[in-house]
């Protein structure tokens, strides 16, 4: 039984005084445990609403959310699907809910009704997974905007979901906290087999999932894995911009240089001496 | 605005943070009541030597006490003078005269005491803040005032408002002085004389706070419920709240002080010989 | 233009929690450029940045800046006059909207200047085209139903409004997808039309390296140096006294070289770095 499983989800929200907007239309598709999936789109293509849909926040107009068989629709279930889905937002400062950090990260493991001695545990435990032990005792006003998101991951974590999305997490950090951040994402993912659902809009950040979903004007356009980034236009016809080393590649491919499609600064640096070897023994 | 001190942590191992917080609440109820039944100085010294006590336990450098203090001192001394200033004796002869003031000496007494009384006001809860997290102050609020469950009372709920508003105001303040530099750099003025101008000038910060705001709460209950709230049903607590028997020493030693200062406001057992010079 | 000496700047003065923000800053922002400053979180960027429109003010002794003929250390200040001047957009100036309508939120700025409200209504007109939105579409919705992207334009046709000969920005396209920066950081280009000045506060280094013609590199509080690009960019030793990064394009030049390829460390443009690439080819040829 997949983790999470969109069945022809459709979800629309009012705009103004009488409009509706629709945000996704049709959309399945499925999430299997230890999974990283990036699911990309523009802004406009529905993403937004998803992490939103995952865990009950919203409930679809058409189609069904289930969490291991579970339907976010049944109010009782939420409870059980939330300790099943945990979901980082994009504001740093709008997920802390005490000041001091620690307080913050046991929040989670109170709201299940742990003992103490476990929600002790399971604080440290989780502070220590994203790097922020030291700052356990420190409050939210001397912490840069991707130490307050590794917090706020700390958090969900405390809850042992089995899937964590990250709802464009790293949309408001600077290029040091967005590192920080996709860093632990990758770490949980591979050393505590977290699935991982990673809502964005850079490519570069697509590039370290093994799946990948395009959503379209609300619904999905592509499904598959690494072998999407082969035929680029995929994303710039869902809208997306494409990072410099692909633009790159693809201008160095219209004039005879073909040297694939570069998902990293080093693997175009190798592309590029390789394609060049390639050239001068011929 | 960066220096609120009330509500702002400061970690440190002590007797003090390590007290019960509900202790620490009664404690500070009690004290609060003390203060206004203080009338000699001596029964001022008596209150501030122990405050002072209770600030040097509590291992917070005293500068970072007196910053709380620093919100409150225009508001002190403007109170103080102007005690000082329109206080009538009729018994007395004035000191000076200025103008229609009469300056009396029962007149400077009274202001100094009322601006020592305002000081030991604020100096205590100062501490408290410090001292404790905001988590601990909210669960011993909550704890308090359970029984108040059985009269239908959402103690839960207003405790979580409490400690989400300490969260959210530093934010918000920090928010406001944003906007407020975002209007201003477009010309906005505002420092209108005219009240009704005030109001008017005032809307171009207080719509988008507003929005600020309700989309702050907004997006914090949403990361909440994700985290599996709901409500107090079933939650437990990572630090439980256990009194020692140090806790209930602490109590019982301020409830001593609180009786003291009784004793040398109603002159009981002739306890005024105490105070020199009827002061 | 903008002439910074010697500014120095202090929070909590006098008080036992003083700490210096700046130290004897002296800069040099002539008309016409597209300057960039650049550093680390902390480094003093916005509080130098917040004196040109005297949001802060010089402090006693503490240096002096002349903004072309006005002397902002002078007592009496026109604030008017200067903020009509130097033009400031905050990080998230979206969060600045507050008016019933578009039209009536831009018109804002020019309300304050005095003008006449045929005046406010042209300028606020001529602004909003000027950020890329249709004014017969926008004028009368509200600021609160639009998408980020729009509020953000609204909000910067807001200060657009006021007709700034310099405009300062502070980070202008934090938190927008790639497509929504590239579209913010044209609107700017295209201002600069109207405000020959431009002053930009930066954590993205590709913007920096494509747009600007100066960078000023700020360290806890001082100047470490004013760069062009090229200058910056290129030397490996500056990069690291400056604890700067290397724009994307760059970085790939450089990784390029240290692979043994014969290219131009210093390059900016991706159109050069593909010309580079492709003239090693048919050097390999010829």
């Amino acid at each position: 039984m997949p983790l999470l499983q969109f069945s022809n989800v459709d979800y629309s929200y009012p705009s103004g005084e009488s409009d509706f907007i629709r945000a996704l239309y049709s959309v399945s598709l499925s999430v299997e445990r230890g999974e990283f999936v990036a699911l990309v789109g523009c802004n406009g293509s529905g993403k937004s609403t998803f992490a939103r849909l995952a865990n009950g926040l919203l409930v679809p107009d058409g189609g069904n959310v289930t969490v291991d068989g579970m339907s976010t629709s049944d109010k009782n279930a939420l409870f059980d699907i939330r300790k099943k889905i945990g979901v980082v937002f994009q504001n740093p400062d709008n997920q802390m809910v005490t000041t001091i950090v620690e307080d913050d990260v046991a929040f989670g493991p109170e709201n299940l009704g742990l003992p103490p001695q476990e929600i002790r545990e399971r604080v440290d435990w989780a502070l220590d997974s994203v790097g922020m032990l030291d700052h356990a005792k420190s409050g939210p006003f001397r912490l840069s905007g991707g130490q307050k998101q590794r917090v706020a991951i700390a958090g969900v974590l405390a809850i042992k979901p089995e899937l964590m999305i990250l709802d464009e997490a790293t949309g408001m950090l600077d290029p040091d906290g967005r590192r920080e951040v996709l860093d632990v994402v990758k770490q949980l993912n591979r050393k505590e087999n977290m699935a991982v659902v990673m809502i964005t809009h850079f490519m570069e950040e697509a590039a370290l999932a093994d799946r990948i979903v395009i959503l379209d004007k609300g619904h999905v356009s592509r499904d598959g894995g690494r072998e999407l980034f082969a035929a680029p236009e995929a994303f710039t016809n869902a809208g997306l911009d494409l990072p410099l080393y692909v633009r790159a590649a693809q201008k160095l491919k219209a004039r005879g240089m073909d040297i694939g499609c570069p998902l990293s600064a080093d693997e175009f640096t190798d592309a590029v001496v390789d394609a060049l070897k390639k050239e001068d023994r011929a | 605005m960066r220096d609120i001190t009330i509500g702002q942590y400061y970690p440190a191992r002590s007797i003090v943070h390590r007290a019960d917080p509900r202790f620490k609440l009664v404690i500070l109820l009690l004290y609060l009541i003390t203060v206004f039944f203080c009338s000699s100085f001596f029964s001022f010294g008596f209150m501030t030597f122990f405050v002072l006590i209770t600030v040097f336990l509590s291992r917070v450098p005293f500068l970072k006490v007196l910053k709380g203090l620093k919100m409150i001192i225009v508001i002190l001394i403007i109170t103080s003078l102007l005690t000082m200033v329109f206080y009538t004796d009729a018994d007395a002869t004035p000191l000076g005269e200025w103008w229609i003031f009469k300056i009396y000496l029962s007149g400077i007494y009274a202001s100094i005491k009322l601006g020592w009384r305002l000081l030991l006001l604020v100096l205590m809860p100062t501490v408290l803040t410090l001292t404790s997290t905001p988590t601990e102050l909210c669960d011993g609020l909550e704890s308090l005032l359970s029984p108040l469950k059985k009269i239908k009372i959402p103690v839960h709920e207003l405790a979580l408002i409490m400690s989400i508003a300490l969260r959210l105001i530093p934010t918000l303040i920090e928010e406001t002085d944003k906007i407020m530099n975002a209007q201003k750099a477009r010309g906005a003025a505002f420092e209108s004389r005219n009240p009704f101008k005030k109001i008017k000038a005032m809307l171009p910060v207080l719509v988008p706070l507003f929005v600020s705001a309700f989309r702050r709460a907004d997006d914090l209950a949403d990361a909440m419920d994700s985290r599996c709230y709901r409500g107090a049903k079933g939650r437990t607590r990572m630090k439980v709240m256990k009194f020692h028997a140090g806790d209930v020493f602490a109590l019982l030693f301020w409830c001593l002080i609180t009786v003291c200062i009784l004793f040398l406001k109603y002159n009981w057992l002739g306890w005024n010989f105490i105070t020199v010079l009827g002061l | 233009m903008i002439d910074v000496r010697k500014l120095s700047f202090v929070y909590s003065p006098k008080t036992p929690f003083t700490t210096q923000a700046l130290f004897d800053i002296d800069l040099k922002i002539e008309t016409g450029d597209f300057f960039g400053i650049i550093g680390s979180t902390g480094a003093g960027k916005s509080t130098l940045v917040s004196h040109f429109n005297a949001l802060t003010r010089i402090q006693k002794n503490s240096g002096t800046i002349l903004i072309d003929d006005i002397d902002l250390s002078a007592k009496k200040l026109d604030l008017k006059k200067l903020r009509a001047k130097v033009g400031m957009v905050f990080q998230y100036p979206e969060h600045q909207l507050f008016d019933d309508t578009v039209e009536k939120d831009v018109m804002f700025g020019p309300k304050n200047l005095g003008l006449s409200v045929d005046e406010q209504r042209e300028r606020a007109k001529q602004a909003i085209g000027l950020v890329g939105l249709n004014y017969n579409d926008m004028a009368e919705r509200s600021p609160f139903e639009l998408s980020g992207g729009q509020k953000r334009r609204v909000a910067i046709a807001g200060v657009l409004a006021m007709r700034p000969e310099i405009l300062v920005l502070d980070e202008p396209t934090a938190g927008l997808d790639p497509i929504g920066k590239r579209e913010i950081m044209e609107l700017i280009l295209n201002a600069k039309n109207m405000c020959p000045t431009v002053v930009m506060i930066s954590h993205n280094m590709d913007e920096i390296a494509a747009y600007c013609n100066k960078i000023a590199v700020l360290g806890n509080g001082r100047i470490t140096g004013v760069f062009e690009p090229k200058e910056l960019f290129g030397s490996e030793a500056l990069l690291a006294r400056c604890g700067v990064e290397l724009p994307l394009v760059t970085e790939l030049a450089v990784k390029l070289s240290r692979a043994g390829l014969d290219i131009d460390r210093s390059i900016l443009d991706e159109d050069e770095l593909v010309r580079a690439i492709l003239d090693l080819r048919s050097e390999n040829n010829a």
